[in-house]
């Protein structure tokens, strides 16, 4: 009778033939996914790939779905990360040396003008991005039933992108960004203070002193280069990590409804497990019915590798590539900053222009009342828009006001950044653009 | 029952109380301690990112000797203290140049003052006639100091344009 002795030790030969795969194996936990355990197990045996599902609906890797808005903003900000990090090689947050870097970077380091222009285009880009990324999931009613607070992280990021582009363009200390914070605390400085402080402490916490100088530059600094993306970072995290436990991206039910009972559903691979597993069972759930669907995956799941891994390769290539061809214009720089007289008319970037036109009607309502109302009106949507239906589908019918409403906002919005850009001279004074070019940004 | 489960059936009975004497107790114990901790943050940073000691620019400084000021007719800039020199027939008065709006700096027109940032406009004594500035811009103190110059303080602040003036030479 043949009695198991345990395995023979392997020969040194053996260990050496096998010692290349051996050595793979122990970085990789995983095998080539080239069968379906080992495309799930790249998954989530990976640290890299682990946020993502083993597997995801057909309907999320539709390209006019989600238009892969979400993907580019989140490439936005890896590319934002990467070329910010270089930056900071050479930058020094001085009243005296920032201006002068920024020039020198023009013609004594290469790629120095490139890695720049890539950072600030992608900051503007990646604004443009987060908002059109709010309006997909506005329009497709994603933030309904269980992703309602996903929505609410979301307007926090949308905010923080807004917080960390006004912190960065202030850091060339050109005239742009003197007068910019100059303006911007003075903003704070409308928020009503606390009582027993000398000066208004929330101007106080952005400039540590009562004018602009070294003391406000450097605490800019730290917000845009640590504080501002790790909380960016975090709450990035957080918003993916919902998107996996609320179900995944918002898709319409399925039209045929999955029978447990009677086995019509089709895996999108013919084979349900690979050659060679010897251990196919295991308890992965407890399911309710007499015939639980066996070796089959759920109705029209396909595997994220290499799908979705595909799809967000391709979303990052076209932001990478978007971002290389506007690296080729030269990010702005005005002249140094003259703490004395700005320049007229004084332009914000064109996403700060509606604020800037709100603002030259009424500080405290133009600057502090209507922002905040629209930042706390947004996280709200999704807790007084009390419609069940819509989501998956872009303009659902029932939506037709809530549609209404948002698109409105964003109309208002876009006309007073219309008119901030291209309908404001010297003096802020109203010119018609076929007179006069004053674009400045 | 929900329509979609994902996880067990729980026995209604196989629940501890939401809340216990022990459990209640033991929460305000954590709960302070978070507080405590987060309360002393919040100070803590609040006096960190609010200085006692803040370079503050010195609010009395000198415009010049009397000859030299009063050789200046008209309506000056002085980019220094961004203040407005106005002279006329021996007498002297100092406008502040800073929008009491958002605080850029206004630019001298026909009709008076106009800022640059969002549009605010001042008549040529100083006062707001539109835009959004709330305020209108004031006069400084201006006074001869021990060393001869004439000097202007920022905290001495009057709205009297008449009053404004002042004669070295008297």
């Amino acid at each position: 009778m043949a009695v198991f002795k345990g395995t023979p030790r392997e020969s040194w030969g053996e260990y050496l033939v096998n010692l290349p795969s051996m050595f793979v194996r122990s970085i990789f936990r995983h095998n080539y996914p080239n069968n379906d355990v080992d495309r799930s197990e790249v998954i989530f045996k990976n640290f890299f790939l682990h946020f993502h599902p083993v597997k995801c609906h057909k309907h999320s890797l539709d390209p006019f779905y989600t238009l892969g808005l979400g993907a580019i903003t989140t490439s936005l900000f890896l590319i934002l990360t990467f070329t910010g990090v270089i930056l900071m090689f050479y930058y020094i947050p001085t009243e005296d040396r920032a201006y002068e870097i920024m020039k020198d970077w023009q013609d004594t380091t290469p790629f120095a003008m490139m890695y720049r222009n890539m950072h600030r285009w992608s900051a503007h880009m990646m604004v443009l991005f987060v908002f059109l990324h709010m309006s997909r999931v506005f329009y497709t009613g994603s933030y309904k039933g269980t992703r309602r607070f996903n929505w609410v992280i979301g307007v926090i990021l949308m905010f923080l992108t807004l917080v960390l582009s006004f912190t960065g363009y202030l850091l060339p200390w050109d005239q742009l960004a003197f007068w910019a914070i100059t303006v911007g605390t003075n903003i704070a400085g409308y928020v009503p203070n606390l009582p027993g402080f000398e000066y208004n402490i929330n101007r106080v916490m952005l400039l540590a002193s009562t004018n602009v100088g070294q003391d406000a530059l450097i605490r800019f600094y730290v917000l845009h280069v640590a504080f501002l993306p790790l909380l960016t970072g975090t709450l990035i995290g957080v918003h993916f990590w919902r998107i996996r436990k609320d179900g995944g991206l918002s898709r319409p039910p399925d039209k045929i409804r999955p029978d447990p009972l009677r086995v019509v559903q089709r895996s999108d691979t013919k084979e349900s497990f690979a050659p060679g597993v010897k251990r196919t069972y295991g308890l992965m759930e407890l399911v309710r019915g007499t015939c639980p669907t066996v070796d089959k995956g759920p109705y029209n799941f396909v595997f994220t590798w290499p799908h979705l891994l595909r799809a967000e390769l391709v979303a990052f290539l076209f932001t990478l590539v978007l971002i290389l061809g506007l690296s080729l214009i030269d990010a702005p720089l005005e002249e140094p900053a003259n703490p004395s007289k700005p320049t007229n008319p004084s332009k914000a970037p064109w996403y700060f222009l509606g604020l800037q036109e709100m603002v030259a009607y009424n500080a405290f309502w133009g600057g502090v009342a209507i922002p905040l109302g629209i930042v706390l009106g947004l996280m709200a949507i999704p807790y007084l828009d009390r419609n069940p239906h819509g989501s998956g589908y872009w303009f659902h019918r029932s939506r037709y006001l809530a549609i209404f409403l948002y698109t409105l906002f964003m109309t208002w919005q876009a006309l007073l950044i219309v008119i901030g850009t291209y309908f404001r001279g010297a003096n802020w004074g109203w010119v018609w653009p076929w007179t006069e070019n004053f674009a400045r940004h | 029952m929900p329509k979609h489960r994902n996880s067990l059936n729980v026995d209604p009975e196989n629940q501890d109380p939401l809340i216990s004497r022990r459990s209640f107790l033991a929460l305000m114990g954590v709960g302070a301690c978070i507080v405590g901790v987060g309360a002393l943050t919040g100070a803590s940073m609040l006096g960190f990112l609010y200085p006692n000691a803040m370079k503050i620019p010195p609010s009395v400084f000198s415009i010049g000797r009397p000859e030299e000021v009063l050789a200046m007719d008209g309506k000056m800039f002085s980019p220094k203290q961004k203040v407005f020199i106005e002279t006329k027939e021996g007498k002297v008065r100092v406008q502040t140049a800073v929008c009491t709006h958002l605080g850029c700096t206004v630019n001298l027109v026909e009709t008076g003052y106009a800022c640059p940032c969002h549009g605010s406009t001042y008549d040529r004594y100083g006062r707001n006639t539109g835009g959004p500035a709330p305020l209108p811009l004031v006069y400084f103190h201006v006074f001869k100091g021990a060393s001869g110059d004439i000097m202007v303080d920022k905290s001495k602040t009057t709205l009297d344009w008449n009053a404004a003036w002042y004669s070295p030479t008297a």
